[in-house]
Formats: structure tokens, C-alpha cells, sequence
């Protein structure tokens, strides 16, 4: 804390770790158990299914059985590994859709959770286009986004990009774990051309630069949770 | 206009299927070209049952002795064949696809899923009411119509009122049909009590398929009965104490009835499998477990009734935590070992492993493993290699049986363990044992995983020469190419690029290879000579070209690399730059020549050379991850701007556009475009500052408006 007063740059909260609880809006993952922060929950992105590379890539569902949460927000997540669907796809993806709005939950919209290269924005934006075409009216189209985005990406695909979805929640974790070095990501926010939320990971090492709050474009967080670690890893018998 | 024609060689792109689906998934997710991994990560399985290895992985890998061989699922049509594209390394999706041809997807024990079945109820009530005797055509008529106006949604919605589809009906014939209807309805409905009321009073049925049918849909009720409290309302599986386990008790009696009454009936291998959801729903692990055994001794996957793989995500999905005492089935149990043996550092942590499965406890679990010694010393020796790092251990428990006409998966597993261990004591027969392997490596992806070991092996010791050897064992296009792509030096890619080579596009990607690494690095007189290997009709455009995939549809052939970039007759970049030929003439003979070295610079900006990867090497556990045999530094445009803004005698437009261009590297976030050693926004500071106070009259002070 000493060297605070001495460097040019200390502008920064001290570091903390994400604590659930301070927070309203939840990804809730396939497997991730239930757990007492979601009660009060405004905001809910549910992993609802996975498009996995396969010849041809279907809609796989990942959840048991359609959420039933009125009352609250709701983004049908799915997440993607390739840009290549078959043609059932975004068929299957309006049918889970209609049965979650058909059991009483308002849903915002669908999320897509999918690692884009930096590179490689434009046909992402594009592809985005296309399914926004592709699906009912009245339903938002939000993705999730990469730190690399911000520091890497070109600024025109970004405004392109930004302008084709409703929300980017642009993630500061890998796994479990914060991404080290995330905060000279967060450094280059500043110059991020549009809207964007930030997701953190439960439990993970998080410090706000407090420019990230001045920033207009800055419209919250959303909290990745985890199941607690199991306390002895025995009888953890299959998981991936 | 700059011409950003993108040469992305984006390093090692995990492909999962050759041709199609490539995913463009993030940079992170590349596999590590590391056969004995303990790390998982979700992508870097092999077919080696590793720690690191999906569970679901090691399950099909570990049972796949056991049942029909694996094939690999042949290509759709216009596709080449898998085998010419898999990498060794893959994700349990990739795995799935590619040795498996896609099952049609049926009811999934989700919620609502009862719904999947109505269209091949509709037409087997359509084929039974149609060989029924003594019933009126318009009676007929009007059932089978009924049927296929049911177009159930399955939400449980009370709106869908239950049909009364006895109306018009007068023959006995007929009416037990009509009785059916009305338990269908209610069935997808969600109307459970009025179903079973109809299903079980069809016990008495005279007509077989309505008997049959009736007695199976009992069964099915109770089922999606007890289903229909046993989620969260987050829709999840529910704790186990909130579901009703008398509900999945009844369920589980009415399979058996169902069963004991029709073994091997239509419906057995569903109400089999349905039986199976009973005892997840109950939450009962131990009879799954069972079942799971019993399913793996069942060699046939038509008699078993679902395939290898769909069983193993199954298994994963629905043997969740629970001690492993519940299991007996060994191959269940090798897997959960297995999968406590991983690292439990992270990719990204340096932290040490802090494992928590000690010898004690493996050693307990002899007895469960009497009837497969060479399983459970597989575990043991695991264990000796990733937990305990004693790789000699190993060589004590399995003994040498590299020489066989054909490898199971877990003898192969085996022998691959003993094939690390030797490298890890430096044994010097490592070399001949990966060789020897090679004749039995005959199952799908064995032979590219001991070519993986080889070449590891020829990496460290000296013998990469012997890999492009004309009869050398090693001819996968991947694992080659990630050879030439990184360890390569000047004379094995000279040799590649003059008609060695296993193929043209092997060819191509060493010229390419060798000549964009030599002008970087310097060694321009090479680069001239080479330019000579350049075909007269060489591609100039890239498009997304991969310099490390060699082969197949995507590449080689129908992408090949753009080797006409280097002999263009005219100059890239906004500098008035010549061709390419001249500017490395110019530096072979002054090589601080300041206007040639910003021209080598367009020539790598333009053509998307920046942060080129074959400069940055692999994890040294890793495929291309020794030394590299080619001299020289990677390429550095901030390097070479560096040295022309520190040359006193260079012009000032030179020193003006190298200015510029330094600055720009850091464009448009802060981050260096163009590699080397990085400065800090006080110097692009002063070099913004110097290219405006000295240099005002050119156009890039006139220009640069920022600086990053």
C-alpha cells in the first residue's frame, strides 16, 4: 500500500475476490447446483444447451428440465464452439424458447457464448446478423466477449459489433480463474467503442480500476458461479 | 489502402473434423501437443487413457476392447476420409463425431421429452388399428385421425382439453383403440392419473400390439410422474431428499412387469434404458452402477441398445458425486482414478500439484480388480508416472510388449506408459521401442500417437533429420508440419522445399516456411537462392491460410500458401517499396540499409506477418517445443524501426515513416502489433513528438494525429 503514493498509475481498489453476494445478475451454468445467492437474483443467464463441431452441429441441451423463475429476467444461453450449424439449429434454438416463455418466465432474450478470434469479428458480426434475423422479434440477441477484444480487436469491427447485438458481456475469466493480467485488459476498456457488461467468476480474484465505473459505457456485472469445491476430492467420481 | 491480406497461420487450430465444422473457438482452447498429459482442460484428449483425458474419453476407451471395434464414422459425401484430418488431439465432441456416425436423437429423460416419441406412436397405433379386424372403416378412419391430430407440446398445459374418442365408436373391436387414445392424450397432456386409469384397464386387451403397448405405457407413466416433481425451478436435478422416491419405486416395478412379461419385446431396450432414469431419479447410484456394468459385458451395441459413446456421456452425466465404494465395475472405477490422478494446477498457475490420491488407497481397490490385473497395474503404474513421479517404477510393473500385430486400446495404453517412462529415464532404447510399436498401431488413432512419440523423441535427440529421411515411419502431415513449422532449420526445409516432401503441399509449406523465416532473420543470400524454388504460377492471394496443415480439403490443395507473395514483381505497403527480390539484394549487401529494412517491414505488415507464429514456440513438453534448429531472431518489425530511427546517416523521410510506423504499432489500443522488445508510452511519447518537431513537413508528421 506504501508504493501506492509513489506510483504515477494508483488508482485502483484494493484486490478482493468476487463475493457473490454483492451482485444480482448470475450465469448458471449445467451442473452448477442451485445455490441460496440466486434468490436474489434480478437477472439470470441460464445455460440451456451447446452447439458442439459435429457433422452436422445440432442444438445438444444441457438442462434437465425448462427453468420456471417468474419474476425475474432471463437469457437462454447457449453456448457455441463453431459458427458452422446444421440446419435444425436456430429451429431447435426457437422451440426452447417458446417452452421457456410457454412455462411463465419472461425471457430478454438469447445469449451466445462463444470465443471469437479477435481477428475475426467481421464474419462473426455477420453471422450474428443473420441469426438475429432468424429469430422472434420481440427477443434481444446478446453475446459474450473476450478481454483481446478490447486491446486487439480492430475499433470499426467492434462499432459493427456492437451495433448488431444488444449486450457484449465481455468475460475477465477462464475456467474457474480470474485471467491473469486483467487488469492492463481493463486498462484498454477505456477505449471500448460500445455498451458492455463485465463478467467475473465466483470466488475469483477481482479489483476494479475505478475508471471502469466513470465509464459510460459500463452497464454492470454478471457473476459466473461455481459448485463449492468438493472439501476432499474423493468420490467426485465422473466429471469430464 | 492497406492491403490486409491476413496470412493468419494461426498455429495449431484444432481441427475436428476434417473438412468441415472447424471451429473457430479462441486462442486458448489449442491443445498441447503433449501425449502425457495429466492436465484437463476439455481438449487435449488422446488415444492414450491419461489423466488429462475427458472422462468420457478414458470410459469409451477403457470399454472399447469390449465391444464391436471402433471404426471411424465414414465422411459425408464430398468430404475426405477422417483419418487424413483428425489431430491427435481432440474434445469429447470431436471424439464423438468423428468414430461415430450420429445417432438420431429420441426421448432424452428431459423434461418434456415424452413428446419425442409421438411421431413413431402415431404411426405403429396407425399400423395396429389398420390389422385389426372387425372394425368399421369410418370407426377406423376416425381413430387414426384422432392420432394424428395429437401434436402434444408436452408444458403440461391443462388448456389441451382430453379428447373423448369414443365418440362414433360402437364395435369391441374398436373400443379398447379408443381407450388407448384417451391415455395418450392424457399422457402427453400431462394428465397422469387419467393415463394410467386407460393404460392399466388395457391389460385386458385381446389385440397384442394394444396389450403390449398398454402394459410398456404404464410404465412410462409413472415415470414422467415421478420426473415431474424432481427439478429445480432452475431446471435442474433436484436434491435427492425433495424428489419422490416412491414415485420412481413405482416406475421401476412397472418396468419390470413390463420386462418379465415381453424380455424381449418392442419396447425392451427402451424400458431397459428407461430403467435407468428410474435409479437416477431415485437417486439410486449403486443399482446405475450396476446397470452400467452390466451394459459394458453386452459386446453388441444392437443388443445393448445404445452405443459406446452415448453411454459414456450417460455415465457422466448421471453418475455424479457419490463415493466410489457404490462401484464395482472396474472400468467405471479405472476412470474415477484416473481422473484423480490430474495435475490439479491449472493451465495457468506455476503452483505445485496437490494431489490427494494416495498409493494406500489404489492399492485398497486390488481386490475389485482380480479379474483385470493388467487394468489395475495400468492404474498403478499411472499413478507412479503422474502422481508420484517415479517413472521407473513403471518400467517394473509393465513389462515390454511393444511388439504386437494389433493393439486393444488399453494394452496400447499400457505400452504407451511404458514408452514415456523409458523417455523419462533417458533410456536409450526409447527409440526402438516407439518404432516397434508402430507394426501393432493398426486401431484408428494409434499410429499417429506413436508417430507423436517418435518424433518427440527424434526432437530432443538429434534426430530431426531422420524424420524427413525418405523412409522415414513419420508421415503425419500434422505432426510433420509442426516440425518444419518450428524446428526446422534452413538445410531440412531447403530439402523439403526442392522435391523431398510427402507432398506438394508439404513442399509448399517449406518454401514458405524457409523463405519467410530467412528474410526476417536476416539471411538474405539464402533467401535470394531459395527464391529460385518459387513456381511460376504461385498464388499471390492467402485467404485464411494455415502454414501447419499440409493436406486435406481445406488446405494444401485447395489453400495452398501464398509463396507468389515473395517473387510479386511489384513492392507492398505505402512506401514506394520495390520487389522483394531487390530489397533483400540491397540488404545482402548493406543489411542496415534503412529504406530496404522499412520495405522488408511493408512486405510483413501488408502480408499480416505480424506476431507470425511459427515464431513463437510450443510448450517445451511439447510437439515443436525444443530448441529450434533455425538461426536467428524472429522477425521484429519494432526492431527494425528502432534501428532507423537510432541511424544517424539515415534520410529523413526513412526516419519520418519509421517514426510513424513505430508509434502505429502500438494502434489502436496500446498493444504492440509488431513484436521485439516493447517500450513504454513515454517513448512512443517522444517518438510522436520527434516526428512532429523534426519531420513537420512530412506527410506522416502531418498524419499521425495520436499516439498509443
Amino acid at each position: 500500500m506504501a508504493a501506492c503514493a509513489l506510483l504515477a498509475a494508483c488508482h485502483e481498489a484494493p484486490t478482493q475476490v468476487v463475493d457473490a453476494a454483492q451482485y444480482d445478475a448470475f450465469w448458471l451454468w449445467a451442473g452448477v447446483l442451485p445455490q441460496p445467492v440466486l434468490n436474489r437474483a434480478k437477472t439470470l443467464y441460464i445455460l440451456e444447451g451447446e452447439v458442439i463441431a459435429r457433422d452436422p452441429a445440432r442444438l445438444t441441451p444441457l438442462r434437465a428440465a425448462t427453468p420456471r423463475l417468474p419474476g425475474r429476467d432471463l437469457w437462454l444461453v447457449v453456448r457455441v464452439e463453431t459458427l458452422r450449424w446444421g440446419p435444425d439449429v436456430v429451429a431447435d434454438m426457437r422451440g426452447r424458447l417458446a417452452r421457456w416463455r410457454d412455462a411463465g418466465n419472461r425471457v430478454i432474450g438469447i445469449q451466445i457464448d462463444f470465443d471469437a478470434r479477435t481477428k475475426h469479428l467481421d464474419e462473426y458480426s455477420s453471422f450474428l446478423r443473420d441469426l438475429r434475423r432468424r429469430l422472434p422479434r420481440e427477443t434481444k440477441l446478446g453475446i459474450t466477449g473476450l478481454l483481446d477484444w478490447s486491446a486487439n480487436g480492430d475499433p470499426a469491427q467492434l462499432l459493427t459489433l456492437g451495433d448488431t447485438v444488444d449486450e457484449i458481456v465481455l468475460q475477465t475469466y477462464q475456467g474457474r480463474r480470474t485471467i491473469p493480467g486483467y487488469d492492463a485488459y481493463l486498462a484498454k476498456l477505456e477505449r471500448f467503442p460500445r455498451p458492455f457488461k463485465i463478467g467475473l467468476v465466483q470466488g475469483g480474484e477481482w479489483r476494479a480500476p475505478l475508471s471502469l465505473r466513470a465509464n459510460p459505457q459500463f452497464g454492470g456485472y454478471v457473476v459466473f458461479l461455481l459448485n463449492p469445491p468438493a472439501p476432499v476430492d474423493r468420490g467426485r467420481v465422473l466429471r469430464h | 489502402m492497406i492491403r490486409k491480406l491476413a496470412v493468419t497461420v494461426s498455429g495449431l487450430t484444432l481441427v475436428l473434423l476434417a473438412g468441415s465444422a472447424q471451429s473457430s473457438g479462441c486462442c486458448d482452447e489449442t491443445p498441447r501437443w503433449k501425449l502425457s498429459n495429466a492436465i484437463f482442460t476439455g481438449y487435449d484428449s488422446s488415444i492414450v487413457a491419461v489423466p488429462g483425458n475427458d472422462t468420457r474419453v478414458n470410459l469409451v476407451l477403457l470399454t472399447a476392447d469390449r465391444q464391436a471395434p471402433m471404426r471411424l464414422a465414414p465422411p459425408a459425401p464430398g468430404e475426405r476420409p477422417l483419418d487424413s484430418g483428425m489431430l491427435p488431439f481432440f474434445n469429447w465432441g470431436g471424439f464423438k463425431a468423428s468414430l461415430q456416425p450420429a445417432m438420431p436423437s429420441g426421448e432424452d429423460g428431459r423434461e418434456g421429452s415424452r413428446c419425442a416419441s409421438n411421431a413413431s406412436g402415431t404411426k405403429a397405433f396407425e399400423a395396429a388399428i389398420t390389422a385389426q379386424g372387425g372394425i368399421a372403416d369410418g370407426e377406423r378412419r376416425g381413430l387414426i385421425a384422432q392420432r394424428r391430430a395429437m401434436q402434444p407440446n408436452c408444458v403440461n398445459d391443462a388448456s389441451n382439453a382430453s379428447i373423448d374418442a369414443a365418440t362414433g365408436v360402437i364395435s369391441d373391436a374398436a373400443r379398447p383403440f379408443a381407450a388407448y387414445l384417451e391415455g395418450a392424450q392424457a399422457f402427453y397432456v400431462g394428465n397422469f392419473d387419467v393415463a394410467t386409469a386407460r393404460f392399466t384397464a388395457l391389460a385386458a386387451a385381446k389385440n397384442a400390439w394394444l396389450k403390449e403397448t398398454a402394459l410398456y405405457m404404464v410404465a412410462r407413466t409413472a415415470l414422467n410422474r415421478a420426473q415431474s416433481g424432481a427439478f429445480t425451478d432452475y431446471g435442474s436435478l433436484e436434491d435427492p431428499a425433495k424428489r419422490d422416491a416412491a414415485a420412481a419405486g413405482v416406475a421401476g416395478k412397472a418396468f419390470d412387469a413390463y420386462l418379465r412379461a415381453y424380455p424381449s419385446g418392442t419396447y425392451a431396450a427402451s424400458a431397459r434404458g428407461l430403467m435407468r432414469r428410474v435409479y437416477w431419479l431415485a437417486g439410486d447410484q449403486r443399482s446405475l452402477a450396476a446397470e452400467y456394468a452390466k451394459l459394458f459385458s453386452i459386446h453388441d451395441p444392437a443388443r445393448r441398445g445404445i452405443d459406446a459413446f452415448t453411454l459414456a456421456e450417460e455415465i457422466d452425466q448421471k453418475l455424479t458425486a457419490g463415493p466410489t465404494d457404490a462401484i464395482t465395475d472396474t472400468t467405471l472405477l479405472a476412470v474415477a482414478d484416473l481422473a484423480r490422478m490430474r495435475a490439479a494446477a491449472d493451465r495457468y498457475s506455476s503452483a505445485p500439484n496437490e494431489r490427494t490420491f494416495a498409493l494406500a488407497e489404489l492399492e485398497a481397490q486390488r481386490a475389485r480388480f482380480a479379474a483385470d490385473k493388467p487394468l489395475f497395474d495400468y492404474l498403478l503404474a499411472s499413478h507412479a508416472f503422474y502422481v508420484a513421479n517415479r517413472p521407473a517404477e513403471v518400467l517394473r510393473i509393465i513389462p515390454d510388449a511393444a511388439r504386437q500385430a494389433r493393439f486393444g486400446y488399453t494394452d496400447f495404453s499400457r505400452q504407451m506408459l511404458r514408452g514415456f517412462a523409458l523417455e523419462a529415464t533417458r533410456d536409450r532404447n526409447a527409440r526402438g521401442f516407439w518404432i516397434e510399436m508402430l507394426g501393432g498401431a493398426t486401431q484408428p488413432l494409434q499410429r499417429q500417437a506413436v508417430e507423436l512419440a517418435l518424433a518427440m523423441h527424434e526432437e530432443r535427440n538429434g534426430g530431426l533429420a531422420r524424420v524427413f529421411a525418405a523412409n522415414s515411419p513419420i508421415r503425419d502431415p500434422n505432426i510433420r508440419g509442426i516440425l518444419l513449422g518450428y524446428g526446422a532449420g534452413p538445410d531440412i526445409l531447403r530439402q523439403q522445399a526442392s522435391g523431398g516432401g510427402l507432398s506438394k503441399a508439404e513442399r509448399d509449406a517449406a518454401l514458405f516456411v524457409l523463405l519467410t523465416k530467412q528474410l526476417g532473420r536476416g539471411l538474405y543470400a539464402g533467401f535470394l537462392g531459395d527464391l529460385r524454388l518459387v513456381d511460376r504460377g504461385a498464388r499471390v492471394a492467402s485467404g485464411d491460410f494455415n502454414a501447419l496443415n499440409f493436406r486435406g480439403a481445406t488446405y494444401g490443395a485447395v489453400n495452398p500458401p501464398p509463396l507468389g507473395l515473395f517473387t510479386a514483381p511489384g513492392g507492398s505497403g505505402d512506401y514506394g517499396c520495390p520487389a522483394l527480390r531487390e530489397i533483400a539484394g540491397a540488404l545482402a549487401k548493406n543489411p542496415g540499409a534503412p529504406k530496404p529494412l522499412i520495405c522488408v517491414g511493408e512486405f510483413m505488415r501488408v502480408n499480416g506477418f505480424d506476431k507470425f507464429l511459427l515464431d513463437i514456440t510450443p510448450p517445451k513438453d511439447a510437439l515443436g517445443g525444443a530448441p529450434s534448429l533455425f538461426p536467428g531472431k524472429p522477425y521484429s518489425r519494432l526492431e527494425a524501426y528502432k534501428l532507423v530511427i537510432a541511424d544517424a546517416t539515415a534520410p529523413a523521410n526513412d526516419k519520418a515513416y519509421a517514426l510513424y510506423r513505430a508509434v502505429n504499432c502500438y494502434a489502436p489500443a496500446g498493444a504492440n502489433d509488431c513484436g521485439g522488445i516493447e517500450v513504454g508510452r513515454a517513448q512512443r511519447q517522444a517518438w510522436f513528438q520527434r516526428l512532429k518537431r523534426d519531420y513537420p513537413q512530412t506527410q506522416w508528421a502531418k498524419s499521425l494525429n495520436y499516439y498509443w
